[in-house]
């Protein structure tokens, strides 16, 4: 096997294709969490179920930590190598669905997106214009690949994510958090059956099935799907607080947020900051869902071309010769909102059992796979150390948990070395 | 001879970074001289709005009055002027379009912190009147909303002793939370939110408008038509009744409904000692049992001025004829909250949420317009902080 990593301080320097840090993918779970959730779905779910919106977030909360679960515990099995590796006929069926879905989720996700930033927040500007602008930018991340949408990530959505709660530290505005009861402002019969409509905000994590995540020391994925959890539910528990009924005619509740900065007095309109993390964060993930799809293809079709071409094409055109953006955008909440639920509900499902029986049946092929991508550090002798015993400082570190380390400091000799 | 290396084109060209920045620059060059786009100069900064509706005619008549900024000349420093232009038209979108071509600009919301409306706009439907302003006219949601005895166009128009423009004056006594006593502030947002609650009614500040009796000294003379704005009175209204509510009871529904409220309270005495304190904080908690509402107001006030108490010392806080008077205020307060609440009944207008809070504790099954199914009972505790 071909080692493509150059150790540095413990941290690979080049990671294998597909492959990203957890502190990367908390990053792209924070961006994808936030922004296409609490723009404008509070607006959107409260239209329907007014004091109970936050309960319906809690809900598709515990749903969504679920599907998460399914994903990370199939991404950490690393079930996709041996699932590609023994040309599995079922995965390859759910990567083809997960890549039509992916491509629906875009096309939905864009046009929510272009429907209140380009027709309220850029009234002046060509839609055309800003759709060119929005799409490009993500497309480009998209086919670039996972690692430059993480590191991209790992930029910007720390910023991003301070912003947004520095605009939820310093807001000031009349609130009454009994607003958010009764739990049930609407039958629970018709409470329960009107949820699977918003199913296009549920399984955004769905494309991490196709990455494999290394980690550092510090648990980031976690504390960025907690922290994803967190500012989701608290966002919208003071929507709800702030805005009451009146929910159902903010089409961007992150934007309008940070109308109320107490500071808005002082120095001018706050809104800006929090526009320019829902743009940039809209267009990670927007990439990262593009990223998804063209993976997707290419393990059921073992080329992502017709993804590449596909979904660029179908945003494009939805977004340019559909009636209207806002009607493609309602449309994923009437029949197809229950056909993105079940498909983000399945998929996961799907993805967990096909590799929980890969790996019993092929568990000899499965144990290969494990051994040949989880290297163990290579010994360079020639490197210099601050012990003089030819081992790297950081080296060591990692090679504690694989190999022995001798008294004098130096690593057991390898014995598959040479070999 | 070497064998050359076969280069990928379009995935180097993908790779190479410079070619997609140099593509931006490219169309940012193109469609920056192509595309339309608002210049500030060519933009009427409107710091007030007014809305009126006309019932005979079903026509909107809008009034904006905007600041102009000339810039400087070799001849001296720029001036500023404050435009008021009005125009009617079937929908407000459409007024704004004949003052936007009257002034030769383009009509900008986003600093336009006072809205006049006039009690017939607020008959109509008030989420249809206030989305296409905080939506595509980007008014924020901050902006104070006012009503009046006159006309929007005419307040807008109004001199005022203090300051050339009627909404600057406004946007200070309001927004800055300057000189807050009695005055209730419902901005754009409240306006909408009590509108669509379960109460659905809303109070903003009523403005009456007298002459100065004395009218300032200008430097072309005696100033005319200087008027002052009394801000002492509220209207209260739904969606086709209204009331207006002036001094004490104003100033109470202030004191409940206001976020942050600031000024003084007064409490005179039946044999005219009469004591003065200033409000430091306030903390309102409304929760409700079923149908009952409670409503318990933690005042914290410094004594700020003392008068007709006959005592040979310098009264505190501490003192009992002062802890007195706060006791007084205390049930004074809570008889004004109790007739307001009586009044609400009276009126059938639900201004003091009464049914928005007992909705978040029955639940769905609550009836509407059960305001007289409800009770209320306000308790007001006044905390003296004691001062040098």
């Amino acid at each position: 096997m071909k080692q493509l990593s150059r150790i540095q301080h413990g941290i690979y320097k080049h990671l294998p294709n597909d492959t990203i840090y957890n502190s990367q993918a908390g990053c792209i779970v924070l961006a994808l969490g936030t922004i296409f959730k609490l723009s404008s779905a509070p607006g959107v779910i409260s239209e329907h179920y007014g004091s109970s919106t936050l309960w319906v977030y809690l809900i598709l909360t515990a749903i969504e930590i679920i599907l998460t679960i399914f994903i990370f515990a199939f991404v950490r099995s690393q079930s996709d190598l041996l699932l590609r590796a023994t040309n599995s006929k079922a995965y390859r069926l759910c990567c083809a669905a997960c890549s039509v879905w992916l491509i629906l989720k875009g096309v939905f996700y864009f046009c929510y997106s272009a429907a209140y930033l380009a027709h309220e927040q850029f009234g002046g500007v060509e839609p055309a214009l800003f759709y060119l602008l929005l799409l490009s930018p993500a497309i480009y991340l998209g086919i670039k690949g996972a690692r430059s949408i993480s590191r991209t990530c790992e930029i910007f959505v720390p910023l991003f994510f301070v912003l947004i709660v520095l605009n939820l530290v310093f807001l000031e505005t009349e609130l009454d958090i009994g607003r958010n009861l009764p739990v049930f402002a609407v039958k629970p019969k018709d409470f329960f059956t009107g949820l699977p409509r918003y199913g296009l905000w549920l399984g955004d994590v769905i494309p991490f099935a196709f990455l494999r995540i290394k980690n550092k020391r510090m648990p980031y994925l976690t504390t960025g799907l907690v922290l994803k959890f967190s500012i989701i539910n608290i966002v919208v528990f003071l929507g709800v607080a702030i805005y009451g009924d009146a929910l159902k005619t903010v089409t961007d509740l992150l934007i309008r947020l940070a109308g109320f900065n107490q500071l808005s007095l002082d120095i001018g309109r706050m809104e800006w900051t929090n526009l320019f993390a829902v743009i940039t964060l809209s267009i990670l993930s927007q990439s990262f869902i593009f990223y998804g799809c063209t993976a997707a293809a290419e393990r059921a079709f073992r080329f992502s071309m017709p993804a590449k071409i596909i979904f660029p094409i179908a945003v494009a055109c939805c977004a340019l010769f559909a009636k209207s953006t806002q009607a493609v955008a309602q449309f994923s909440l009437q029949w197809m909102g229950y056909v993105l639920s079940a498909l983000a509900v399945v998929l996961p499902l799907m993805f967990f059992a096909v590799g929980l029986y890969a790996r019993k049946k092929y568990a000899g092929v499965y144990g290969c796979i494990s051994d040949e991508y989880c290297p163990h550090p290579p010994v360079r002798p020639d490197a210099p150390d601050s012990l003089a015993d030819n081992v790297l400082a950081g080296m060591k570190e990692e090679a504690e948990q694989t190999q022995t380390v001798l008294q004098n400091g130096s690593l057991q000799p390898d014995s598959q070395e040479g070999e | 001879m070497m064998k050359g290396k076969k280069i990928n084109v379009p995935s180097y060209l993908m790779r190479t970074k410079w070619f997609i920045i140099a593509l931006a620059i490219l169309a940012l060059i193109v469609f920056g001289r192509t595309v339309h786009s608002p210049e500030l100069t060519k933009t009427a900064i409107v710091l007030g709005a007014g809305i009126d509706f006309s019932e005979q005619d079903r026509q909107f008549i809008v009034t904006t009055q905007s600041v102009l900024m000339a810039s400087s000349s070799s001849e001296g420093a720029g001036k500023t002027s404050y435009d008021t232009y009005s125009a009617t038209g079937n929908t407000i979108a459409e007024a704004l379009d004949d003052i936007s071509r009257k002034m030769g600009l383009t009509i900008s919301f986003a600093h336009c912190n006072v809205l006049f409306v006039s009690k017939s706009v607020l008959k109509l439907d008030h989420m249809q009147l206030i989305y296409p302003l905080t939506g595509m006219y980007s008014l924020p949601e901050n902006a104070i909303i006012v009503t009046g005895e006159k006309s929007p166009r005419e307040m807008l128009a109004t001199q005022i002793g203090t300051t050339v423009s009627a909404p600057y004056f406004l946007q200070l006594a309001l927004s800055n939370k300057e000189g807050t006593n009695g005055m209730i502030r419902t901005n754009v947002k409240d306006l909408l939110v009590r509108s669509l609650s379960r109460s659905e009614a809303v109070a903003i500040p009523y403005i009456t408008l007298k002459k100065l009796s004395d009218q300032p000294i200008t430097d072309d003379g005696q100033g005319e038509d200087y008027y002052e704005f009394d801000l002492s009175s509220v209207m209260v209204f739904n969606h086709d009744k209204s009331e207006i509510l002036t001094d004490d009871l104003a100033e109470t529904l202030a004191l409940y409904l206001t976020d942050s409220s600031f000024g003084s309270l007064n409490r005179k005495s039946e044999n005219g000692e009469t004591v003065e304190f200033r409000l430091l904080n306030k903390n309102v908690d409304t929760s409700a049992k079923g149908r009952n509402i409670t409503a318990e107001i933690e005042l914290t006030v410094e004594l700020l001025d003392v008068q007709f108490i006959t005592t040979d010392k310098v009264l505190t806080g501490a003192d009992p004829q002062i802890q007195k008077a706060a006791k007084e205020l205390e049930k004074e307060i809570e008889d004004l909250l109790t007739e307001l609440f009586e009044l609400s009944k009276q009126y059938d207008i639900d201004y003091l949420g009464l049914q928005a809070k007992a909705y978040q504790s029955v639940g769905r099954k609550l009836e509407k317009d059960c305001l007289d199914t409800l009770s209320f009972s306000p308790q007001v505790t006044i905390k003296v902080k004691e001062t040098a």
